[in-house]
């Protein structure tokens, strides 16, 4: 650990500087005029995200996340666009802009004031003095990935399985809803 | 100085209101999805924070259950849109109002 002025260089100034880019990135995804824009700065976003579950000891998911949204989702979005038309702008209206700027900015500042007013760092260090963490006691390895690898495939097999049985059910949807049926019974769907 | 759990949360409340203030403005059904994505790598954010600060692994599990949702979302999103599209010429959330009463 590297401290320079007195404070941790590395977790301090990667927390604000990525925090700085991910902020930044999801503004210019609700805002741009340009599909195509929104997706490369989501793409940057979703990466940038990825920091922080590094900086916080999940490596597994860090890399789940790179490979999921950085290369999957926007590379299924990317995909998708090529059948649309995104040369032309995006029709936005301006009839509701207060309306939702109002609710979002209401809403991020009664989270913000909750979690500053309830010293959640209090809390956190109360759940994890009183927890009953059995499962997580007995494995006395300080590897997170190693750990969650145990826990997912003991404890959470069944959310696990299921996660692969909505996977596949995605995947045929996927593939029914864009493929044409040349053996639908109803001739209407032959425009 | 350090970061603690409330910079986390704190950051993971703005990026759900930006999520949300994008769900609510746009009108283009592929940037709504965008936009979901960013609110559900919000709560990500949020539980990876807590669990590290509890040192509790399973804030990592759910984060990875929604990440797995969020893909299968994408992919019948995407579908759903791509029909749509076929059909009607026209990624406006507007041209889905034939309920309307």
């Amino acid at each position: 650990m590297e401290s320079i002025f007195g404070f941790d260089i590395f977790s301090v100034g990667g927390f604000y500087i990525f925090a700085a880019i991910s902020i930044g990135m999801s503004l210019i995804v609700v805002s741009s005029k340009n599909i195509l824009h929104a997706l490369s700065a989501m793409a940057l976003g979703m990466v940038s995200i990825s920091a922080f579950y590094f900086m916080l000891d999940a490596e597994f998911l860090g890399v789940v996340q790179l490979i999921v949204y950085g290369g999957a989702i926007v590379a299924l979005y990317a995909f998708a666009m090529m059948l649309f038309d995104s040369r032309e702008d995006i029709i936005e209206s301006r009839r509701n802009l207060y309306v939702a700027l109002l609710i979002s900015a209401g809403i991020a500042v009664a989270l913000a004031y909750t979690f500053i007013d309830a010293d959640m760092g209090a809390y956190a260090k109360y759940i994890s003095q009183n927890i009953d963490n059995l499962s997580q006691n007995d494995i006395p390895i300080n590897d997170t990935s190693k750990k969650l690898g145990l826990i997912l495939f003991t404890k959470y097999i069944v959310g696990f399985e299921l996660i692969g049985l909505l996977l596949l059910v995605a995947l045929v949807i996927g593939i029914g809803l864009i493929t044409k049926s040349k053996l639908s019974p109803n001739p209407r769907s032959k425009k | 100085m350090s970061i603690t759990l409330t910079h986390y949360l704190i950051l993971g409340s703005i990026l759900f209101a930006i999520g949300l203030y994008g769900m609510m403005k746009r009108k283009n059904i592929i940037l709504i999805l965008l936009s979901s994505e960013i609110m559900l790598n919000a709560i990500n954010v949020a539980l990876i924070g807590i669990g590290y600060h509890i040192g509790n692994i399973e804030g990592q599990i759910v984060a990875l259950f929604i990440l797995a949702i969020a893909a299968s979302e994408v992919a019948v999103g995407l579908g759903l849109v791509i029909a749509w599209y076929k059909k009607y010429k026209s990624l406006d959330i507007d041209s889905i109002a034939n309920l309307r009463g």
